[in-house]
């Protein structure tokens, strides 16, 4: 057995000090009528050795086909990722350790949290953030609940233009609460419709409202004008926050949280987790706040050392009346945010986002010249909804030529969206990859 | 561990005072000293409603949150601020400059009230 | 006596931010070839103040920050109910197979074949392990697993038009219990264990003669945190289920029984995986983990979707059961982490599993007998996969749990999990898992043997730990006046 070190005769010595005499007699506590029905033989009751797992897996990995290109967004980004990143992260005393509840021997850890803590203030420009959420929808649908617990209010406002998964998530969060959203409608500008909101703000009172930004559409939403609408608080949530290189900060436009997926910072899409969401708000709200927390003190001999704070919010000591029922963080991809964000740098991470936005700009008039436009008007970032003639076939003949060129909404948001495609650039992508995307669909 | 005279106390550990109809009100030497280090104090405003035996606040230390139950009924006069700046006043000087609330009450409702040797045998009784 | 543990050679580090330099640029990012734009709109007026640094200056700096965490690749981490278990590199590699990372969830389902074969091979053997009937592998975690089993359960009465507000939870459960219930929505009503630690059926008898029909769910762990087994759990499942309600499996502790008892054998309708526990995904220092959820098939309709099809042809496709409960997290689960359990499970063969079990359990009840003198047992019974100590026979002489845990790293160790369960008063919690060695185990348990005999020649343990890069962290400060990022220093 690959993992166990009891040799035999241990084995023997250790049941004799115990005074039994085979493994079997440890778990005599449990019923005879449970015990014997325990048989979980599954196809291989044999390991397999490194080898065979290899093989197994490589054919299992050979099953999904890697095209030349893709152009799928939605919230999940592909990123050319730093060699080490991967490579630091995998250091054993970073991989291999616990939650920093002993912080003497996890100063580590700690450290990068608080950096962690540290960009995402920056980058959102609020004040305090989390060491971080499980992904974007699940930051989201926190935001959502806390700001109930905030407001003890009852109702809560989504845009529909949010990334789907991030309100399917809400929406069971809200369940828990007995609570539906009410959905502000999108603009053909691929905005949130601020008339539609107003009217709602009329007959509700909200606790809070919840935009994307950029939306799920890459259309950037104009929060300042959104935040003199209302006196709810104001959530939004970043699916993409490589857009906040060019664009404004949501803190300097008056949110009230700040949410999102950090995954495309140093973390491979695969399949969709582990992603790491972020989650930042006032300080005013600090004690709302779900999620750990690192910060800043000093140890017996005066010298800065971090510890885990303010866990008084937490399920393991407040139990029922925690801010969340989240035990950790999402330890080791905030790390790798954290690696990758340090070598991108400031300049970096401008530079990072006048790529994407380089990349939607000349794709966008490229597939304009093939008679193929975009649905909405507004603001783009990276990302943009384009109205496919023929769409179902043309998609497989792109796919066919090597490159999976989007996301089909049909079956997202039904059939008005029927030739509607989601296309979203990134780093990896150059000219000739948007020539080649262009060629397959027109 | 210090039990003052002149003060009532409760089985939740707050103490109170009265002055004419003003209720002085804050915990004991022993509720700062099991809590440990205090870190965070969450108190009422100015003119919110407080009701005998309910919850009007809450103490917390590193690991630790306590519920602060109110000894009497009435609107709160005057909160202590320098308490919610620097909490630790309440593990230095529960008594004094620990106070938490000034509450107007309309009538002096002693049940449940205990002395300050009836406090004493109880928390002797809690260990 | 001599321990591990030492004050070698730890360099000391400021924050990525200290070695910014402004200009510096790190990475360099490819050329794309098309015009350079910037919009004209909504545009960010001051760049967000990210460091300025080389490559070479964050591989010292992480690389330096990793030297001051302890980790399992250093050495024994005996924390209880976490189950620090070495983590096999092959599941590294193999998780970090192109096809594997670069894939996106709404990559076309012929695209992603493989990956769909993956979900539905590792949902078919969770099922088998749990002898139970469907799988869910979307929670990102074990919180996110209860809080998705009480959302199927809330469904599941929903359905069937009964409005049931309440969830019995034994005191010796884990804090995210009580904390699931409420963000799905009930409310508690705790259960006190019997004095051999153990939930007895009386209890949950009596409990039902109060609450009625108004009981939706009991969620028990098993073995519990504790470490003993719940020898009444068959009977007690019965007594829910006469007023239909559910019997809820916190599964935290599945490591004690793989291949000897399966849950739905005990009558659980509904349990929790912790894959970074026992299927041995790394802790990562705080996560990612996976907390995928196993069910009776009454309940099978409500779990989350998309769900993993087989089609008559062998191929898979995802389909969107319309009773659902909805998603709890985006994409399809934390795959990584799943593709990392499979491995695992695959490595061992059901065979070695319950092999793991058995040598789990025989590590913590060595622990226990050349412990038991040392330190106090507040609990009587066979011992599971952990065991729990207090400190009644230290605090005669001042001496508390925490100094224990502080004195333990200065022998070179992480603390066992302290303080919990909290139905024992100063508690220590060893779990030592069945990969560490009767060696590496004795060399644990002469460090407890040390500190013990020193506490009884009076030995204050004043200022531990001293050895660690940082000495004892004052708290009590973080928590006063919080500095959460660099930005609050000095305000």
């Amino acid at each position: 057995m690959p993992s166990i070190p009891l040799t035999s005769d241990e084995k023997t010595k250790v049941l004799s000090t115990l005074g039994l005499r085979s493994t079997d007699d440890l778990f005599s506590s449990i019923p005879p009528r449970i015990r014997e029905k325990a048989d979980i033989g599954f196809e291989s009751d044999h390991g397999m050795s490194e080898h065979e797992l290899r093989t197994f897996f490589a054919r299992l990995a050979s099953r999904n086909t890697l095209h030349q290109d893709h152009f799928v967004g939605g919230g999940i980004y592909d990123n050319t990722i730093p060699a080490i990143v991967g490579q630091l992260a995998l250091r054993g005393e970073f991989l291999t350790c616990y939650t920093p509840y002993q912080p003497e021997i996890s100063q580590g850890t700690l450290t990068a949290i608080f950096e962690f803590q540290t960009m995402i203030s920056r980058l959102t420009a609020m004040p305090v953030a989390n060491a971080s959420m499980y992904d974007g929808a699940t930051a989201t649908a926190e935001a959502v609940t806390m700001a109930l617990r905030l407001t003890e209010k009852r109702d809560i406002l989504m845009s529909e233009a949010l990334p789907p998964d991030y309100t399917k998530v809400t929406n069971t969060f809200l369940k828990g609460h007995a609570r539906d959203p009410l959905f502000i409608k999108t603009t053909t500008e691929g905005t949130t419709d601020l008339e539609h909101l107003k009217q709602m703000l009329q007959t509700h009172d909200p606790a809070a409202i919840v935009i994307g930004y950029p939306n799920y559409f890459g259309v950037i939403e104009d929060l300042a004008m959104i935040r003199k609408l209302t006196n709810a608080l104001l959530i939004v949530t970043v699916p993409d926050p490589s857009a906040l290189g060019l664009f404004e900060a949501p803190g300097t436009l008056g949110a009230d949280i700040v949410c999102g997926e950090a995954q495309q910072f140093g973390t491979p899409m695969t399949f969709g987790g582990p992603h790491v969401g972020f989650f930042a708000t006032r300080k005013e709200n600090l004690r709302q706040m779900p999620g750990r927390v690192a910060g800043e003190t000093v140890d017996s001999r005066g010298n800065r050392a971090y510890t885990l704070t303010l866990s008084t919010r937490e399920q393991h000591i407040r139990r029922e009346k925690a801010t969340s029922n989240i035990c950790t963080n999402q330890g080791l991809i905030a790390l790798r945010t954290v690696i990758y964000l340090s070598f991108l740098g400031k300049q970096g991470l401008v530079e990072l986002s006048e790529i994407n936005h380089s990349l939607f700009e000349y794709l966008e008039t490229a597939l304009e010249r093939r008679n193929i436009a975009k649905r909405f008007t507004g603001q783009h970032y990276r990302e943009g909804v384009f109205e496919v003639p023929d769409l179902p076939a043309r998609f497989k003949r792109a796919c066919a030529a090597g490159v999976i060129p989007g996301i089909m909404l049909g079956p997202k948001f039904g059939k008005g969206f029927a030739n509607s495609l989601l296309i979203a650039v990134n780093p990896k992508h150059d000219k000739t990859a948007i020539d080649r995307l262009v060629g397959a669909l027109a | 561990m210090s039990v003052p005279e002149g003060l009532h106390y409760t089985k939740e550990h707050e103490w109170v005072s009265f002055d004419d109809n003003i209720a002085t009100v804050g915990i004991t030497d022993f509720a700062q000293s099991s809590l440990g280090d205090i870190t965070f104090v969450q108190l009422p405003k100015e003119g919110d409603q407080v009701k005998k035996d309910d919850p009007f606040g809450v103490v917390e230390s590193v690991k630790a949150v306590s519920d602060l139950y109110s000894p009497v009924t009435g609107r709160v006069m005057e909160v202590n601020e320098p308490v919610l700046k620097a909490p630790e006043l309440l593990n230095e000087d529960p008594y004094t400059d620990g106070w938490l609330l000034k509450v107007e009450t309309k009538e002096i409702d002693m049940e449940g009230l205990m002395s300050p040797d009836e406090y004493t045998d109880y928390i002797e009784e809690q260990g | 006596m001599t321990f591990d543990a030492t004050t070698g050679l730890v360099l000391r580090e400021g924050t990525i931010f200290e070695r910014s330099r402004a200009g510096r640029k790190g990475f360099q990012l490819p050329d794309p070839k098309v015009p350079r734009v910037r919009p004209k709109g909504f545009t960010r007026k001051a760049a967000a103040e990210l460091p300025e640094v080389s490559e070479l200056d964050v591989v010292r700096h992480f690389t330096r920050l990793s030297s001051w965490n302890y980790a399992i690749d250093l050495g024994t981490f005996p924390l209880g109910s976490c189950t620090m278990k070495y983590n096999p590199r092959i599941n590294e590699e193999i998780a970090a197979l192109p096809g594997l990372t670069d894939i996106h969830p709404d990559f076309p389902p012929a695209y992603v074949q493989g990956a769909l074969e993956i979900l539905f091979t590792l949902e078919k053997i969770l099922a088998k392990i749990a002898g139970l009937d469907a799988v869910s592998l979307e929670p990102a975690a074990g919180a996110q697993g209860e809080f998705t089993g009480l959302s199927v359960i809330r469904t599941f009465h929903e359905r069937h038009g009964s409005d049931r507000k309440l969830v019995l939870i034994p005191d010796t459960a884990h804090g995210t219990n009580p904390a699931s219930c409420t963000l799905a929505g009930y409310k508690i009503a705790p259960l006190k264990s019997s004095q051999k630690g153990a939930l007895g059926k009386e209890a949950v008898d009596e409990a039902i003669r109060t609450h009625g029909r108004n009981i939706a769910a009991l969620m028990m762990t098993n073995p519990n945190t504790l470490g003993l087994f719940e020898t009444q759990i068959a009977d007690i499942a019965e007594s829910l289920h006469e007023i239909g309600a559910q019997l809820y499996m916190d599964g935290a502790n599945m490591n004690a029984i793989l291949g000897v008892a399966r849950p739905g054998d005990m009558g659980v309708d509904v349990m929790q995986y912790n894959l970074h526990k026992t299927f041995s995904t790394p802790h990562g220092g705080g996560g990612p983990g996976a907390g995928p959820i196993a069910v009776r098939s009454h309940l099978a309709p409500y779990l989350p979707a998309p769900r993993v099809v087989r089609n008559d042809q062998g191929q898979f496709d995802l389909s969107y059961p319309e009773e659902s409960i909805g998603k709890v997290k985006g994409g399809m689960g934390n795959f990584g982490v799943l593709v990392r359990a499979l491995t695992y499970i695959l490595h061992h063969g059901s065979a070695g599993l319950k092999e793991i079990s058995h040598a789990a359990v025989l590590n913590a009840n060595y622990i226990k007998r050349r412990l038991c003198e040392h330190y106090a047992l507040p609990v009587e019974g066979p011992s599971f996969h952990e065991v729990v100590f207090s400190d009644a026979k230290q605090t005669p002489h001042g001496i508390k749990t925490l100094q224990i845990a502080k004195a333990l790293i200065d022998r070179g160790f992480h603390p066992p999990t302290i303080y919990f369960p909290l139905v024992v008063s100063g508690a220590l919690l060893i779990e030592p898992t069945e990969t560490e060695s009767i060696a590496e185990l004795d060399k644990l348990i002469d460090a407890f043997i040390d500190i013990a005999q020193l506490v009884a020649k009076d030995e204050k343990f004043e200022n531990v730990p001293t050895k660690p890069i940082v000495g004892k962290v004052d708290e009590v400060r973080a928590a006063r006046t919080p500095v959460l990022t660099l930005d609050d220093r000095g305000q």
